[in-house]
């Protein structure tokens, strides 16, 4: 009886001390977080001079250029004060929003400032475009195109077909100009979601040049526990990825006719047997040629080395469509919970 | 500084995530005006040719740039920050809670400065 109770007292003591110690290291760390959160506050308060240059200037030239190693990059970035960061997040967001080496947090904020600048000025050229079919349509009605284009008048040629010519140039000028404010309007959805409880997405990589271009994170994967790198669509190159999949631990790829590789064994900064790649039955992605040299092979191809996951039958846009067996697998392949099919 | 449980536990992590998020809406929205500003002195330029009014109003214009630039960029770093404090905040506050439910079954009394005793 003696002996049970001097274990009981035993056992109580060290509970005591476990939760003490669980207790004393969860109030440090709420200290450490404000302390932080204090030193990073500060560090943003703009400098009391109200019209004094700016601090931290630092001129564009000195920016590293894209493509310089990512190491020599974050070099350069620890190197910035504080406010010399800020500086270049705010005024040189487009060569910083894109550029590997910089932290992902302060490549969220220079994208998003190109996102808006882009944004800007994608609605302003649908407003020109709609200012000169209106007057073109107007002349037209007119009759007065010759004003429009004195020089084909002048020369006796048709002005009406050059107005027709215009005419038609716009329509596809302002299609391509919906087409990226349609897509720039569903990521702004998921950028500036406000619900606490869905996890902060992170703008990594834009760009609206060609068919445009974005890499959204959700979640930091500076600090992530499991990275994937999800590559969609068709015939990214990926050879070479650049710091946005730089830590990718695992990569998987939907519909895709090829990722610029013949083999997985080329694919740099992701092991073999982390690349997973599915194709649904229905996608039209078939009926694009398996032409090595055009895309590299199929990556769901055996001769491709990667692993295979798969997809209920579907289109091109139904990989993430809810239910579908393509997306529980991507969740399972990114977080290493479960088994995929 | 030393903060206790109850604080913390009171912290409610959804509000400085919301105003995170309006110091980051804030910071486009200043940008937005600077955007504006820049039109606005292009304009002047073209319209305002000579003069001594011309000469300090570009200048005013090209000061008030500056100051809001320097307000953006200082807005730009405060958004993120406290969206990680209100992250950490959480995390810590659900351990916490935890931590301390478990001890009370387990027969261990805790107290807001996070000692402990049996009861």
């Amino acid at each position: 009886m003696h002996g049970q109770e001097a274990a009981a007292a035993r056992y109580a003591l060290a509970a005591q001390e476990s939760y003490a110690t669980q207790l004393r290291q969860l109030l440090a760390d709420a200290a450490a977080l404000d302390e932080a959160t204090i030193a990073k506050l500060t560090a943003n308060r703009a400098p009391n001079s109200a019209t004094g240059p700016m601090a931290g200037a630092i001129p564009r030239q000195s920016v590293p250029v894209a493509g310089t190693d990512p190491a020599t990059v974050h070099a350069w970035w620890d190197g910035l004060a504080e406010e010399e960061r800020r500086y270049v997040v705010a005024n040189h967001p487009d060569l910083v929003g894109n550029l590997d080496g910089v932290p992902i947090d302060a490549r969220d904020q220079a994208n998003r400032i190109v996102f808006d600048q882009e944004t800007d000025r994608l609605q302003a050229h649908r407003h020109d475009l709609a200012d000169r079919e209106a007057y073109l349509r107007q002349m037209m009605r007119e009759g007065r195109l010759a004003e429009v284009y004195p020089d084909l008048a002048a020369r006796g040629l048709s002005v009406r077909d050059a107005a027709l010519f215009d005419l038609e140039t716009i329509d596809q000028q302002r299609a391509d100009s919906d087409g990226k404010l349609k897509g720039i309007g569903q990521i702004a959805d998921r950028l500036n979601v406000t619900d606490p409880s869905r996890q902060r997405a992170y703008l990594i990589g834009f760009s609206t040049e060609g068919d445009g271009r974005a890499v959204v994170s959700i979640g930091n994967p500076d600090t992530a526990d499991n990275v994937l790198t999800y590559v969609p669509g068709t015939g990214a190159d990926i050879t070479h990825p650049g710091g946005d999949i730089k830590r990718a631990e695992k990569m998987a790829i939907d519909a895709s006719p090829g990722v610029g590789t013949n083999t997985v064994t080329d694919l740099h900064g992701v092991s073999a047997d982390q690349v997973w790649s599915t194709r649904a039955d229905g996608d039209p992605i078939h009926f694009v040629p398996d032409l090595d040299l055009v895309h590299g092979n199929d990556p769901t191809r055996d001769d491709f080395g990667g692993r295979v996951f798969t997809s209920d039958p579907g289109g091109h846009s139904d990989y993430w469509n809810k239910g579908n067996q393509a997306r529980r697998n991507i969740a399972i392949i990114a977080t290493g919970q479960g088994v995929v099919s | 500084m030393s903060l206790t449980i109850s604080q913390i536990l009171a912290c409610d992590g959804a509000t400085p995530e919301i105003a995170g998020i309006t110091f980051d809406e804030l910071a486009r929205a200043v940008d937005d005006r600077h955007d504006d500003l820049v039109g606005m002195l292009r304009d002047l330029e073209d319209v305002w040719e000579a003069g001594e009014g011309r000469t300090a109003a570009l200048e005013a214009g090209v000061a008030l740039r500056q100051e809001i630039l320097t307000a953006q960029a200082a807005l730009v770093g405060t958004g993120p920050a406290l969206r990680e404090f209100a992250s950490g905040a959480r995390a810590l506050a659900a351990l916490l809670s935890q931590t301390v439910n478990e001890a009370r079954a387990h027969g261990v009394g805790v107290a807001d400065d996070g000692t402990v005793m049996s009861i």
